[in-house]
């Protein structure tokens, strides 16, 4: 799975894919911890929920191996 | 926001030549081509030197192209012009760089390098073109996609094509590839565009293009429309 560089996104591109998470069934906690970093696939995201993963899973199985797991 | 290009180049210099081994026969290059490779691949202050040159000769080519498309550009200010052209350079050069050993000799070496800088500037300028901008996800309007006379056979033809392929996209796709296809195919966003706001790759969004594109012709297929052109190159 491709790790993305950890780059914090602008506010307003941050915005954009916090609101596009949580059109997808993100809730409002979970899309804003995704986004904050910028380090997250946003595509890879919706795929998994394109084929039925909860979002929660979705979250978790695309979490960098590298970063301690962030409380859900 | 200006990035000082120099420094941006001079890591780049310092750091130790990639092996280059040019898939034209020596022989085939032209002289000034033998000379750029040589002293690229070479050590010390002569690759140096010829990174400089080679930054200026990007910059040029990045500033020419940036400038060739500054009358369809109103949301650029006066120093964006230079800044998209610096960035397009430093990015062009690592790009060079890393792929020296890919050169063929097909063309002159520097006719070769100015594609990377003519690319980097146009990726640059889609990107900020769209900067700051809602991406629209969702068809706004269908397309008149009708471009000759048609007969009112052909065009009750063309408009049940249409309709059913509005149908295969609304049922057929799933909701992220709906938006992926929606927003390449009929808005018009940048696929670079798409993934910089996605966080992810190009590679990816063509997948998923792919597979939208093969799901709508099965639907079609099986609703009895065959997808094939005729010789006129509209679909039958």
């Amino acid at each position: 799975m491709r790790q993305t560089t950890a780059q914090s996104p602008t506010p307003a591109l941050g915005e954009w894919r916090r609101r596009r998470l949580i059109a997808a069934g993100f809730d409002e906690t979970l899309a804003a911890r995704l986004t904050r970093d910028g380090i997250v696939d946003l595509h890879e995201l919706l795929v998994l929920l394109d084929r039925g993963c909860p979002p929660e899973l979705a979250a978790r199985i695309l979490a960098p191996l590298d970063t301690p797991a962030a409380p859900s | 926001m200006r990035r000082p290009a120099v420094d941006t180049v001079r890591p780049v210099a310092s750091e130790p030549a990639p092996r280059v081994a040019p898939a034209s026969p020596a022989g085939t290059l032209d002289a000034e081509s033998r000379r750029w490779l040589e002293a690229l691949s070479g050590t010390g202050h002569a690759r140096d030197e010829a990174i400089g040159r080679l930054h200026e000769l990007l910059l040029r080519a990045a500033r020419f192209e940036v400038s060739r498309r500054r009358l369809g550009l109103p949301y650029l200010r006066g120093g964006d012009h230079d800044d998209l052209a610096q960035q397009s350079a430093d990015d062009a050069l690592v790009a060079v760089l890393a792929k020296l050993a890919d050169f063929r000799g097909e063309s002159r070496f520097t006719t070769w390098v100015y594609k990377f800088a003519l690319y980097e500037a146009a990726v640059k300028l889609r990107r900020r073109a769209w900067q700051d901008r809602e991406l629209p996800l969702e068809p706004d309007s269908w397309p008149d996609i009708a471009s000759r006379a048609l007969s009112p056979e052909e065009h009750a033809a063309e408009s049940e094509l249409l309709g059913a392929l509005r149908d295969a996209i609304n049922d057929a796709l799933s909701a992220h590839q709906r938006e992926v296809l929606v927003a390449i195919t009929l808005n018009d966003v940048p696929i670079d565009v798409l993934a910089e706001r996605l966080n992810t790759t190009r590679g990816a969004l063509y997948k998923t293009l792919h597979d939208a594109r093969r799901k709508l012709r099965a639907r079609l297929a099986a609703g009895g429309l065959d997808l094939t052109s005729n010789d006129a190159g509209h679909p039958r």
